[in-house]
């Protein structure tokens, strides 16, 4: 019984005051006729449904798997049952450089922060009115969010195109789960509000064979699905993800407006090429971005051919130089490239020796909060690690992971499970990730200290960063988060990264350190290391 | 609305639609009357209110297969039906206010019909006076007839916090009218 303090003549009066005719029995009757009528066209459209439930579940598993590789690329992997490499690693004369603080137990330094605001105008979202579109009108309706995720709210224009036996359909979506923030929250996106709902849908012959797809904006046209399984006549599969580029390219919008285009190009299984674009231009306008010029058209012959080189693909747009967002930036950036230019001038091995911490936690390994990380990475001629081992140990030199990274693989050889390998250049710091983070997050301060490492001068370069509950924060409270990255001012070698929670009281707990303890050129890996690429 | 099946009725009427989509009538005919009157009051029309309901019904229709009960069926609904109205008022521009409420369908011919137009009209300006959130809590609570928990789970709030909204809205507004007609 509700316990209004409201009278009773009241609450009938707001009844009368609400009451609505009921719908006509015919038009009941009726529309039931017509739900009946659409079963046939449902019951069509059934294995596109399994289809693209199956590529969701490809997709959290690729990411999921992608998500372990990164952790791994950060951190990880030591040891083995074998005695510790460094000792047995014949050693060139090449530059190499060690961090001179010394890896134990010894608490960080404290670092008292000393802000510098900076606060970068760039108008970042929609204007008005951009979004009119209802959402029902992509993928004949079938779209809902995810349990858990909020809903695209309305789109901005797109359609559908025909291009050999798929049918292609890209829109512009708006919702509020696109945006600059970092994961795990929405999808990042360089618009507030402005993502992309892209996909297929496939009128071809039944294989078992995989579909291969790449998109992207051009020019950063990307592998992003190999997904195998059942493809038939009504198969789909789409995607929604925000306005984003590689890492490194910042775009500036507010200086000209931008026309993008984003591309679907697939490979069928008997071998058949198929395309389609978005196009559109972000007009610059005082409130904000309006999206003018959409349109949806098949690729040509000849753009379908096209192998894109991403990695070497120049911005077609105007982009941001972190390093005048923030000089201290800047610092960092020369600092970390220094030290690594060396190590990526000319092919060979390099040996990276980590340790991990995560105090009072044991995400990753189970009783293990300190692990350490063995890494043996061959440097092709352009600086990028063409193949990796990885180990990682526990303290007492368990075995607790192996993985290697080779000729496009990455194969975990702990669990078995294996995900494709790109591979990326030699980065041997968290610097781009600080990078990047404050270039989320514009208007955040980034500090810089000078301070002592193991009686050494070290520079402390933190940021300081607010999370939503779901993030990091416990209790439903919203976290403070600080990033610090320490750096050998001489060599420019990052000692140590690390991340704090400050909790509503003020006290900091870490939550995690990376600490390099060893950083080497080595002319190949001992025997029994390099015995893992071929499977022992 | 009409007696309202069980939980666990609605529940097994739920996993059998999703087996059988001939199983979704069931769920239709107890729903089809509220959801109606809900985008009836919205829209004043009755042929925007059909076609408004058609189009929910065929959403939730295609999308059951995909629907994952957690014990609000009419929640999850409704949600259809407050996204397929706003997309009905982005694109028209046109949504009566709930002022309208309330015009009396009867002839206030005689005294007590006239007085209880007049009281009608009162109640319809003070729910004018509301913000689009506290109308949508009536809309939900007294035309489409649902409980607290569903409009909860509609609105994005626990059962308790919209208990204490509705009460607090109907204190505030009954006060309002009682001093004018008490």
């Amino acid at each position: 019984m509700d316990k209004n303090p409201v009278s009773a003549q009241f609450e009938e009066r707001l009844r009368e005051a609400t009451r609505m005719p009921a719908p006509e029995p015919e038009f009941v009757a009726a529309l039931w006729q017509k739900l009946e009528a659409s079963q046939a066209g449902r019951r069509a459209r059934g294995q596109g449904l399994l289809r693209a439930a199956w590529q969701w579940g490809v997709g959290l598993a690729t990411l999921a798997a992608l998500v372990g590789l990164l952790v791994f690329s950060m951190k990880l992997l030591p040891g083995n049952v074998q005695p510790a490499a460094a000792d047995r690693t014949p050693t060139l004369d090449l530059p190499l450089v060690m961090p001179s603080q010394e890896p134990s137990e010894t608490p960080a330094p404290t670092i008292t922060p000393i802000p510098a605001p900076t606060s970068i105008p760039i108008p970042n979202r929609l204007v008005e009115g951009a979004c009119n579109v209802p959402v029902s009108q992509a993928f004949a309706g079938l779209y809902a969010a995810p349990p858990g995720e909020e809903a695209i709210e309305q789109l901005a224009g797109g359609g559908s195109v025909e291009s050999g036996p798929f049918t292609f359909e890209l829109w512009l979506a708006c919702g509020s789960m696109f945006h600059r923030q970092t994961p795990p929250a929405g999808h990042y996106s360089e618009i507030d509000g402005l993502g992309l709902m892209v996909g297929w849908r496939y009128q071809g012959a039944a294989s078992d064979k995989a579909v291969e797809e790449h998109q992207g904006f051009e020019p950063f046209v990307e592998a992003s699905n190999t997904g195998g399984g059942v493809l038939s006549e009504g198969s789909m599969s789409f995607s929604i993800k925000g306005i984003s580029f590689p890492w490194n390219v910042l775009p500036d919008f507010s200086a000209a407006d931008t026309p993008l285009r984003y591309i679907i190009q697939v490979r069928a299984p008997d071998g058949a090429l198929a395309g389609a674009a978005l196009a559109f231009t972000l007009q610059r306008q005082p409130k904000g971005y309006q999206l003018v010029d959409v349109r949806v058209e098949p690729l040509s012959a000849e753009e379908l051919q096209r192998t894109a080189n991403p990695a070497a693909a120049q911005p077609p747009f105007a982009t941001l130089d972190p390093g005048k967002l923030y000089p201290e930036l800047k610092t960092i950036q020369e600092l970390v490239e220094r030290y690594q230019a060396p190590l990526r001038a000319s092919p060979g091995w390099v040996h990276v020796k980590t340790r991990y911490e995560t105090p009072g936690r044991a995400d990753l390994y189970a009783n293990q909060s300190v692990w350490l990380g063995e890494e043996w990475l061959q440097v092709d001629a352009h600086g990028e690690v063409a193949t990796a081992i990885r180990i990682d140990r526990s303290l007492d030199g368990q075995t607790l992971r192996q993985v290697y990274s080779k000729d496009g693989e990455t194969h975990d050889l702990t669990d078995g499970t294996r995900v494709p390998y790109t591979p990326a250049r030699l980065e041997l710091s968290n610097a781009p990730t600080l990078m990047r983070i404050c270039q989320l997050q514009a208007s955040a301060p980034l500090g810089q200290q000078e301070i002592t490492v193991a009686g050494k001068p070290a520079l402390a370069f933190f940021f300081t960063d607010r999370f939503a509950a779901a993030a990091y924060g416990e209790n439903g409270v919203d976290a403070t988060i600080k990033r610090i990255i320490v750096i050998d001012p001489q060599s420019g070698a990052e000692l140590y990264s690390e991340l704090v929670q400050i909790t509503a009281d003020g006290q900091e707990a870490l939550v995690w350190r990376m600490t390099y303890e060893l950083i080497e050129r080595i002319a190949q890996p001992p025997e029994d290391v390099l015995a893992l690429l071929r499977g022992h | 609305m009409e007696d309202r099946l069980t939980p666990d009725a609605e529940a097994a009427l739920i996993r059998a639609a999703q087996q059988n989509p001939a199983c979704f009538k069931e769920l239709y005919l107890q729903w089809v009357k509220p959801v109606y009157q809900y985008l009836f009051f919205r829209v004043r029309s009755n042929a925007d209110a059909e076609d408004l309901t058609s189009q929910v019904f065929m959403k939730a229709y295609e999308q059951l297969p995909r629907y994952q009960h957690r014990g609000c069926f009419s929640a999850w609904l409704f949600t259809i039906a407050r996204n397929t109205a706003r997309d009905h008022f982005r694109r028209s521009w046109r949504e009566l206010p709930i002022e309208s409420a309330g015009e009396p369908a009867a002839d206030p011919g005689l005294l007590n019909q006239a007085i209880q137009a007049e009281e009608l009209r009162c109640l319809a300006e003070l729910l004018r006076g509301l913000t689009d959130e506290e109308q949508e809590l009536i809309r939900l609570r007294y035309v489409a007839g649902l409980t607290y928990r569903e409009i909860g789970e509609a609105t994005g709030r626990s059962e308790e916090a919209t208990r204490k909204n509705i009460s607090r809205l109907l204190t505030r507004l009954s006060g309002q009218w009682e001093a004018k007609h008490g």
